[in-house]
């Protein structure tokens, strides 16, 4: 008997099972007869499958016919082409996106020549300010599946690059395992034209995924080492605030102001590709490339958009004010004061009233921190004229009294009222305004 | 009373006459003198000298070989005995290999996680007083995230578990390149665990380790140790699948042990039943604690260490107040930091008496005790080695005592200590190419790098396998390629050494405002060791179980103080599906082949702690267990039977006692565990079977899938069905036990009839056709009569 039967007596497929014994077994897991029934349709869709290829299918020579059929139909639908090299063909669609193209808010146009040295500071890789926005590489891939290590296949590398105003972008095909060989040789070439990487959450995923078949297929890659911009961090930093989560599809709608139609979901795509292979019918993979194809684009208006934040040069209407102070926050931890200082000047022309308490509090926590203390104790009084007692503005502003001001007794006027004020101090918080009122007591009677 | 030396209580114990009536064997092993060679030329002086500095002034005689060996790129495995030093044996031309190319890598394996810390700890301090810039770590589901990524870029030697290099390492090989690409020295520590299931997909993560090795242009030697057993070559040959040259001839000096076989006296003649193990087990314990010798007493299982431990307890606490850990039970369901004060706690001789399972039987660093009791025989003669080997470690004289039970292998080791003493023991068998286990392992070699045509993987036909798995869309053929297209991740689908990866957590809820998890408990025991009414014994406390949820799967227990514990009672049926192989005996027809077993808990005894009387029965309501393997069965035509002259129960206590003695000497016969195989009696479409009810055995009919107790066996009648003895694997697809029993089938019969007829009790006992009360006053007469009948005498 071939082992192979011998299995599937093993594993029950050529057996009928008798009913459960037992209705309490029923009972007592209850979620069972949802996902048998869950297997029965794949182990059902995967056996139609099998039938359909085969009927497509009688011999080699059939399959072959079957696949020479879905590449002609994917050339038509894609208006894509054959490439082939040293190591074999795959399929590629290119396209240019021209700089007067729209994308959500805004033209191709103006995504491009941002500022590099705000591209740099995002990406914490000063190598970056050295490059121009030509020079970026930006990637993205569709593959079989999330769960990484070595059995996962980017089976689509979609790339683009900014070129003479327009935006150029190339998807990167491997209509079957058999062509990724020749579709990384081709990513290897057009990297080594470009000097960094953009991505969004490319650094856990995209490039260790490459990393990993281009060892597989032995071909030496410097991929890995390319400075690389990974948007998601970034991302979560300066817009995380005020975002549900910080995927693409969330940005776009929130932030690029993208509406997309009919996009296909993420967590679709492996088995479409699985589907493909047995397949061969193109419509399958056309939704895919528009979905790889809007993130490509997405990106490049996402690092835009964020070098203007930035930059302190984003367009009013797509920015929340504390946008810009998460922003500021990122430049005082990478230590920019410049930065930060351009930021703060756009809230000088600004009334602060339209602020929340919270993003006044880390307004003046700005100021502070670069030393700019009169607006910080501007907008501590503001903060105090709405609420007097809070510990926060309180000690700030007798801090400020006491060792910027010098004066005591404000000092000490201030501390005593909210003291007799209704508060809700706690002990540690008390003891703390007690000790000041101490000190300002003997500095007054001694001064 | 003035304390005794261990020397003074060994010679008082030999002129102790009940004692001398009952031991089975009292061997001396002399201490023995050890056998040197200089270091070899080539070793860096740096080392010899760090080397030196630790006493290790000249090599043992076996090290310098194998660290020849090693060095010339000779795959090898080493069987010595414990303390001889097998750990230089491969960290010495390890190092060396570093010190001379420091791109040099290393993977250390080690069946457990606090085996592989132990072994970090000791390279790390040879490299610390060697000062030379060597990094090892342990690579394990603890190790922190960030650590990750320098480990795999650093780490020289790299210290981890099969179950890691399975499901984290293999699956994840391109970030280990650098490991893979420099990779000189492969060592696997504790060879003879791997064996059965465990050791069945092992080999396979070897085959698939040696595959990626080959891709990265990679050629380890493999450097094995082993516990002693009979085949340690044929053993390493068939997980390396390659020569492997064998060194077992330890050049260590050891020190004098005296080995003490013991077989507890009968109490019973008529029933045959001996004194139970424990008891001596209790008495020569707490005379050796009494006495200041330090002591480990190894209990069979999780129950018998707890009721020991609880006898001990109870003694000691009401001599004298002495602190709670001094006895102590020990065992896997502890929670980590307990075991690791009670590890401590012996080295400091805090603790003076550890009652253990066989969790502390591998080289966990517990100090040098000097008496080691051994309740019942741990199934395998390498397992009692390696138990006696607890005591005196280091130097010194040390005691160790084997308490027999009354199974069939426990009395057969006592019948013949040559067996024992002599250089045969056990066999590690594995059946790499068990189909369901191999079909898992080619699905995640499939994931790790695509198959070729032409290549091979496992003794199957490997381009069938691959087929098979294209056509469950699983794999997808790519010119002559064969590439995972599945979104899992085949790791994960299953676990190296249990069936069922699952486990039930204990909750305490006695303190009702505080709930405690106290426990885990793996998910096939749970269903008879915490079901509904269950008595859960932990650390000597008894748990009453409220209530098993098996969907949360939680046991929710509250503390009881009960005079009795509980024993669950199961039944199994088994329905042959396939059988592979046959040919008509005398007198029987003989089969090897599938079958479905169908298990189920339907109730529980309560019995009386001291004098095991039994109290009482209460039901459990839980689910069967549905399990495909494979077994060795034969058929006996009902016919045939019924001319033997004894009524329809007779001949239906004597099948099932004949399925006794089968079962404990197949286990003899395949060198394994009791619990690997197990027995059923019924007939071949699973429609009959026989099982112990609570009133004695009971015939069942299992008809529509709902089984038909009923309690009179009169009433079932014996040409219902032709009786058939199935003799199975416990593991689904079998791990090649059955068809070896089908080829034995003979020699098993054979060896079944002269255990009885030599057997000295009266009417059949424990040690040949199981207990009296369960197998009924005829069996003895019937069986041999049974076994003439089949064998066709």
């Amino acid at each position: 008997m071939k082992s192979i039967d011998k299995l599937k007596r093993l594993t029950g497929e050529n057996i009928v099972k008798p009913p459960p014994a037992d209705s309490s077994a029923d009972e007592s897991q209850g979620s069972r007869p949802v996902s048998e029934r869950q297997n029965r349709l794949d182990d059902l869709r995967r056996r139609i499958d099998t039938v359909v290829s085969r009927a497509q299918s009688h011999g080699k020579a059939a399959a072959s016919e079957a696949q020479a059929r879905g590449n002609r139909g994917l050339i038509e639908i894609l208006s894509g082409e054959e490439i082939e090299n040293e190591h074999g063909r795959f399929f590629l669609v290119s396209e240019i996106v021209p700089g007067t193209g729209r994308h959500g808010h805004r033209n191709i146009r103006e995504a491009f020549d941002f500022n590099m040295s705000a591209a740099a500071m995002l990406a914490n890789n000063p190598l970056i300010s050295e490059y121009c926005s030509s020079d970026a590489l930006f990637l993205d891939t569709e593959t079989t599946g999330l769960a990484g290590g070595t059995g996962t296949m980017a089976f689509l590398i979609g790339l683009g690059w900014f070129e003479e105003g327009h935006f150029h972008i190339r998807q990167i095909l491997a209509r079957d395992f058999g062509e990724e060989k020749a579709a990384l040789a081709y990513l290897k070439e057009i990297a080594g034209r470009k000097k960094f990487l953009v991505t969004f959450n490319g650094k856990a995923f995209d490039i260790n995924l490459l990393t990993t078949r281009f060892i597989l297929n032995r071909i030496p890659s410097d991929l890995a080492s390319l400075p690389h911009l990974d948007l998601l961090h970034p991302s979560r930093r300066i817009l995380g605030h005020r975002l549900e989560n910080c995927r693409l599809a969330t940005l776009e709608i929130d932030v690029l102001g993208v509406q997309r139609e009919g996009d296909i979901p993420g967590w679709e795509i492996p088995q479409r590709y699985f589907d493909w292979l047995r397949r061969r019918d193109p419509a399958l993979l056309a939704g895919i490339f528009e979905h790889n194809r809007l993130d490509v684009i997405s990106m490049a208006t996402l690092t835009a958009h964020l070098v203007e934040v930035l930059d302190a040069q984003a367009i009013a209407k797509y920015v929340e004010k504390d946008d810009y102070l998460a922003a500021a926050r990122l430049l005082l931890k990478r230590s920019d004061t410049r930065g930060v200082e351009k930021i703060l000047n756009i809230f000088q022309e600004n009334s602060c009233s339209d602020f929340s308490q919270q993003s006044k509090k880390k307004l003046a926590q700005l100021y502070k921190r670069t030393g700019r203390l009169n607006e910080a104790a501007q907008i501590w009084r503001e903060m105090a004229a709405c609420d007097p007692v809070e510990f926060y503005t309180v000690s700030e502003l007798a801090k400020w009294l006491e060792h910027r001001v010098r004066d005591y007794s404000a000092a000490k006027i201030l501390i005593e009222k909210v003291l007799h004020h209704d508060n809700l101090f706690s002990e540690d918080e008390k003891k703390s305004l007690l000790h000041r009122l101490k000190r300002l007591n003997t500095k007054l009677s001694t001064g | 009373m003035a304390k005794l030396t261990l020397d003074e209580w060994i010679a008082r114990l030999k002129k102790n006459k009940s004692f001398n009536n009952n031991a089975a064997a009292v061997v001396e092993i002399a201490a023995r003198a050890g056998d040197w060679e200089d270091y070899p030329s080539w070793v860096d002086p740096r080392l010899v000298s760090v080397l030196q500095k630790r006493g290790m002034e000249r090599l043992y005689k076996h090290q310098a070989q194998a660290v020849r060996f090693v060095r010339n790129g000779q795959d090898v495995v080493l069987v010595t005995p414990t303390a001889s030093g097998k750990t230089l044996c491969y960290n010495l031309p390890v190092l060396q290999s570093i010190l001379e190319e420091p791109e040099t890598r290393a993977l250390y394996l080690f069946p457990t996680k606090a085996l592989a810390q132990d072994q970090m700890h000791e390279v790390h301090s040879l490299i610390s007083d060697l000062k030379a810039d060597i990094k090892t770590f342990t690579y394990d589901g603890d190790t922190p995230d960030d650590a990750r990524q320098a480990i795999r870029r650093q780490g020289h030697i790299v210290v981890t578990n099969p179950d890691m290099l399975h499901a984290g390492i293999l699956p994840h090989h391109t970030k280990w390149q650098k490991l893979f690409m420099n990779l000189k020295y492969i060592v696997i520590d504790e060879l003879h665990i791997y064996r059965g299931i465990f050791g069945s997909h092992f080999a396979n993560v070897i085959r698939r380790l040696i595959r990626i090795c080959r891709f990265y242009g990679a050629n380890p030697v493999f450097v094995c140790c082993s516990a002693t057993v009979a085949n340690p070559r044929e053993h390493a040959e068939k997980i390396l699948e390659r020569p492997v040259a064998l060194l077992d001839k330890s050049g260590a000096p050891t020190a004098a042990k005296t080995f003490i076989l013991y077989n507890p006296p009968i109490v019973n003649r008529e029933l045959g039943i001996r004194q139970s193990a424990m008891t001596p087990a209790r008495k020569i314990a707490s005379d050796l604690i009494e006495n200041n010798i330090q002591t480990i007493v190894f209990a069979t299982s999780r129950l018998n260490v707890e009721v020991l431990t609880k006898y001990l307890k109870d003694k000691f606490v009401k001599t004298r107040p002495v602190d709670d850990h001094f006895v102590t039970g020990y065992r896997g369901g502890y929670l980590p930091n307990l075991r690791r004060e009670i590890e401590s706690g012996l080295r400091s001789r805090d603790v003076m008496g550890v009652i253990s399972t066989n969790a502390l039987e591998l080289g966990i660093d517990i100090g040098n005790l000097e008496a080691c009791i051994m309740a019942g025989y741990p199934g395998s003669i390498a397992s009692t080695w390696q138990q006696a080997g607890r005591a005196g470690r280091r130097s010194g004289h040390s005691l160790a005592i084997l308490i027999a039970r009354s199974n069939p292998l426990d009395q057969f080791i006592m019948e013949n200590p040559d067996y024992f003493f002599a250089l045969s023991p056990e066999h590690c068998r594995i059946n790499p190419d068990n189909l369901l286990i191999l079909l898992h392992h080619i699905k995640s070699a499939a994931f790790e790098l695509p198959f070729e045509k032409g290549e091979e993987f496992g003794g199957e036909n490997l381009e069938e396998f691959l087929v098979y798995l294209e056509e469950k869309g699983v794999l997808h053929r790519s010119n002559d390629r064969w590439h995972w297209a599945a979104e899992s991740y085949p790791a994960d689908e299953v676990s190296l050494r249990a069936i069922n990866p699952e486990n039930v957590v204990v909750v305490d809820t006695t303190d009702a405002g505080n709930h405690k998890v106290i426990a885990e408990v793996d998910w096939d025991s749970a269903f008879t060791a915490v079901h509904d009414g269950a008595i859960y014994m932990l650390a000597s406390e008894q748990y009453h179980v409220d209530k098993l949820d098996l969907e949360r799967k939680k046991a929710y227990v509250r503390k009881v103080d009960t005079d009795y514990y509980t024993d669950a009672m199961t039944y199994t049926n088994v329905r042959v599906i396939d059988s592979f192989e046959n040919h008509r005996d005398a007198g029987a027809i003989v089969e090897h082949g599938e079958v479905q077993v169908v298990r189920k808990v339907v109730g529980y005894k309560k019995i009386k702690f001291y004098t095991s009387e039994n109290l009482g029965y209460g039901d459990v309501n839980l689910p069967e267990k549905d399990m495909h393997t494979t077994s060795y069965w034969f058929t006996i035509p009902r016919d045939r039977l019924r001319k033997l002259n004894f009524t329809a129960a007779e001949i239906i206590d004597g099948l099932s006692a004949l399925a006794y003695t089968l079962q404990h000497l197949s286990a003899m016969f395949l060198m394994a565990d009791t619990h690997d195989i197990d027995r059923s009696l019924g007939d071949k479409s699973g429609e009959w079977f026989v099982s112990q009810g609570k009133t004695g055995r009971v015939i069942a009919s299992f008809n529509d899938g709902k089984p038909a107790i009923t309690d009179n066996k009169e009433a079932a009648r014996i040409d219902e069905f032709d009786p058939t003895i199935f003799i199975f694997d416990s593991y689904p697809g079998g791990i090649g036990f059955s068809e070896l029993l089908y080829r034995e089938h003979a020699n098993l019969l054979s060896a079944a009839l002269s255990l009885i007829e030599k057997c000295p009790c009266a009417y059949g006992c424990p040690s040949c056709v199981g207990p009296t009360l369960e197998v009924g006053k005829t069996a003895k007469e019937i069986v041999p009569k049974i076994v003439e009948l089949i064998l066709g005498k």
